[in-house]
């Protein structure tokens, strides 16, 4: 029971990154129907640049005040840095084909995933000491563990709650709230809501849809820069190949909570977090990604539009 | 949605007011959060470092600075010339290319067929690794093994495991090399030598130090050997699509290889199911492979691997692969041994599912139970799964004394060295040679 109890913890602490990696997938596909493939990388660019400002800040030998500013710095820096790249890319790459087959901006979107890619490669390759001083560009890189994981419950208790799960639970849950706070109440929210379930309409209310497109990118960009600081200080490696295996999470979390439902991402990467850990303890780790991709082929054909009802615009 | 112009409008005064008042509050929240996760408890800069060794790793053969004689001489000559410690298989590269050079003077001709004869002949007396020869199935004689741990960031070694005969070990009569392949064949001119190895990826520091020491024994010949001149392409198994040694690779350069006339030593492969893609089309072109690092037992013995191993990496029926470092037979075994010798009763086995780290895994399985070990677990990974907490929640349950993972640094095993941590599983690791590696310990942020 115990174990049961452990493992849905654990579930769940891994559930909130992946959630919040789908949030920005959903909320794009919610506005624009594009499956942006590079935001799983764009994730993993994010990763690399909180490891470095970690790295030049010298968080991992810094006493605990400075390691709590010094974070919070980077989760601020690495949320714009990603929310700004995720914008430009919008610019440059998708709104030119915004009048285009949808093909075509997903297939670009495949294309600025290879770019993403290569730069993690470029990055991880740089001459720093945290990148292992640039000797193997593809090798894993150690993220310096900042936040104790020692339990909290004590050292022999059978239960573990470590300051590290819930640094990623309550932080994950703060951000979650304020992106609903922001989509339910603000003026912004309203009208990206608006544009979600008509362009058009929205467009002749008076809507400017461009800029609606442009603060959904930067929104999924800030959150996947938030969630690269959290899976850094949480799973401790990150590596140029970390977008495509959490993108493919997070793409199947929202798939799963419904694409284009924000609450369903959350519920989405939460359910994935929790059968991932109770497949590894109940089934076999090497059957992990088959009993996930498996669960979600079995949802695609008894409930098509997800666990909460896929956003799903209405052709006339 | 009813929505008036106005409202819609963006920004407007009233909506980003209330932006600015929300951003502070959640701020703070996380701020507060951060705070008392960072300064509750008393700040550890690493996860929790357990008192004492925790994780053990076996190699074939004596890590650099336990080498004796001309194996202490190659270490220097590597540090002098590259101004660094060479990896644990350097000497294997060394070695490699030392037994491919002498078949060629023994030769006199460049000739694939004399050529793999007279390495399949080898014999080093007091060489870098001591005296040994190739036994007929292209195995090393070398049965010594090291037991090492990691401490303060780096390899120390532990303990010599193993020694002793190989099977099959007895000598072996020579044959009179003017008498094979083709007479006519050049004797002068250029002779090429190739390495694959992976050079893409976290392997890339060991395989570059294995190049470093195929440099060392070509330069050593001071660019001839009799009257060939010497050549040599250091070539890359590895993509940075897998940031590993990639099958598609191997394929190309083996075909390459085998298509090149002026090719006449292929050393490598670095990983075992890279050197099973290699060797049957080697075996075709009657190309001499010699391999530094390849282990998988099945590669060369018959009867340890599958039913049709080793003859499937032979079609013509020639033993044309030969390797430098002994097998993994050895290897789990000794693991296992020391194991038994440091204590421990309880073991729960992990394999990456590949070819190396599931055969070496099932050779340690079947001499731990032999020992008396209680295999308490056994599973395969994914290598590429980003974290194994659930898995090492699991293993907690079973309370076993050893993990033993059979993989490398490029299959995860720094992760999950760390996730043993971070779960508080308090059991000790044991590794197989593919994680002596600097990288390894970079990964694992020992």
């Amino acid at each position: 029971m115990l174990t049961l109890a452990q493992q849905l913890w654990i579930g769940l602490t891994n559930g909130m990154v992946f959630a919040l990696i789908a949030l920005g997938y959903t909320m794009v596909y919610g506005i624009l129907e594009l499956i942006n493939f590079a935001h799983g990388d764009l994730f993993m660019l994010a990763s690399f640049l909180a490891l470095t400002l970690v790295g030049l800040l010298g968080l991992a030998t810094a006493s605990g005040p400075v390691v709590v500013v010094g974070l919070l710095g980077v989760v601020l820096a690495c949320a714009i840095f990603a929310a700004l790249i995720n914008r430009t890319v919008d610019r440059v790459v998708y709104r030119p084909l915004r009048n285009a087959p949808k093909l075509a901006p997903l297939v670009s979107a495949i294309g600025v995933s290879f770019v993403f890619q290569n730069l993690g490669l470029f990055w991880g390759g740089l001459p720093l000491d945290v990148m292992g001083g640039g000797l193997a560009a593809a090798a894993p890189k150690s993220f310096p563990d900042l936040i104790p994981s020692t339990n909290l419950l004590g050292d022999g208790a059978a239960f573990r709650i470590t300051a590290k799960d819930l640094v990623v639970i309550g932080s994950s849950l703060c951000v979650m709230v304020a992106l609903w706070l922001f989509v339910t109440r603000s003026r912004l929210g309203k009208a990206m809501r608006a544009t979600a379930q008509n362009p058009l309409a929205a467009r002749l209310m008076g809507i400017d849809v461009d800029r609606v497109i442009s603060a959904t990118f930067l929104i999924g960009g800030a959150l996947a820069g938030f969630a690269a600081v959290i899976y850094g200080l949480y799973v401790n490696t990150i590596k140029f190949q970390d977008g495509y295996q959490n993108g493919l999470y997070a793409f199947t979390a929202a798939v799963l909570g419904g694409i284009g439902n924000i609450p369903g991402a959350v519920v989405g990467g939460l359910v994935i977090g929790i059968v991932r850990a109770l497949s590894d303890q109940y089934i076999g780790a090497q059957w992990q990604q088959a009993v996930v991709f498996g669960m979600l082929i079995a949802l695609l054909v008894f409930r098509p539009q997800g666990l909460l009802g896929a956003n799903v615009r209405e052709k006339v | 949605m009813r929505a008036s112009h106005q409202e819609c409008r963006f920004p407007d005064e009233k909506g980003r007011a209330v932006q600015r008042k929300r951003l502070p509050r959640i701020a703070a929240a996380l701020a507060a959060l951060l705070l008392t996760a960072a300064c509750g408890g008393d700040k550890q800069p690493t996860v929790a470092a357990p008192k004492g060794d925790r994780v053990f790793i076996t190699f074939g053969g004596l890590p650099p600075e336990e080498l004796k004689g001309k194996g202490a001489d190659f270490v220097a000559a590597y540090k002098a010339k590259f101004g660094s410690t060479p990896e644990g298989y350097a000497i294997y590269g060394y070695v490699a290319a030392q037994v491919a050079i002498d078949a060629l003077r023994r030769t006199g001709r460049a000739d694939r067929e004399a050529l793999r004869v007279a390495v399949s002949e080898t014999e080093q007396i007091d060489g870098p690794l001591g005296s040994w020869r190739f036994t007929t199935d292209g195995d090393t004689t070398l049965t010594t093994m090291s037991g090492n741990t990691v401490r303060d960031g780096k390899f120390a070694f532990v303990t010599v495991l193993g020694g002793g005969a190989a099977a099959g070990s007895g000598a072996r009569a020579k044959t009179d090399l003017a008498t094979i392949g083709d007479p006519a064949a050049p004797k002068t001119g250029p002779v090429k030598f190739v390495s694959s190895l992976p050079l893409t990826g976290s392997a890339s520091a060991q395989s570059g130090t294995i190049v470093n020491g195929i440099r060392l024994a070509l330069e050593e010949t001071g660019g001839k050997i009799g009257d060939f001149s010497v050549a040599y392409e250091s070539w890359d198994d590895a993509s940075a699509k897998k940031g590993d040694w990639d099958p598609e690779v191997e394929a190309q350069n083996a075909d390459r290889a085998a298509k090149d006339p002026s090719i006449h030593f292929y050393l490598g492969t670095y990983n075992s199911g890279a050197a099973k893609i290699a060797m049957p089309i080697l075996n075709q072109a009657n190309l001499v492979m010699i391999s530094p690092a390849n282990t998988y037992t099945g590669l060369t013995k018959p009867g340890l691997g599958e039913p049709n191993e080793p003859a499937v990496y032979r079609p013509t029926g020639k033993v044309n692969y030969h390797r430098v470092v002994p097998a993994d037979d050895i290897q789990g075994k000794v693991g296992a041994e020391w194991m038994k010798a440091m204590g421990a009763k309880r073991v729960y086995v992990l394999d990456d599912r590949g070819l190396y780290g599931k055969g070496i895994a099932d050779v340690f399985v079947a001499t731990a139970e032999e020992l008396g070990l209680t295999v308490v677990g056994r599973e395969g990974t994914d290598p590429k799964a980003q974290e194994y907490r659930s898995l090492m929640t699991k293993i907690k349950t079973a309370n076993p004394d050893f993990v033993y993972f059979g993989g490398t640094t490029q299959t995860n095993a720094g992760q999950i060295s760390k996730d043993m941590v971070a779960v508080g599983l308090d059991a000790k690791l044991m590794l197989p040679d593919g994680c002596f590696e600097q990288a390894f310990i970079s990964a694992a942020g020992l």
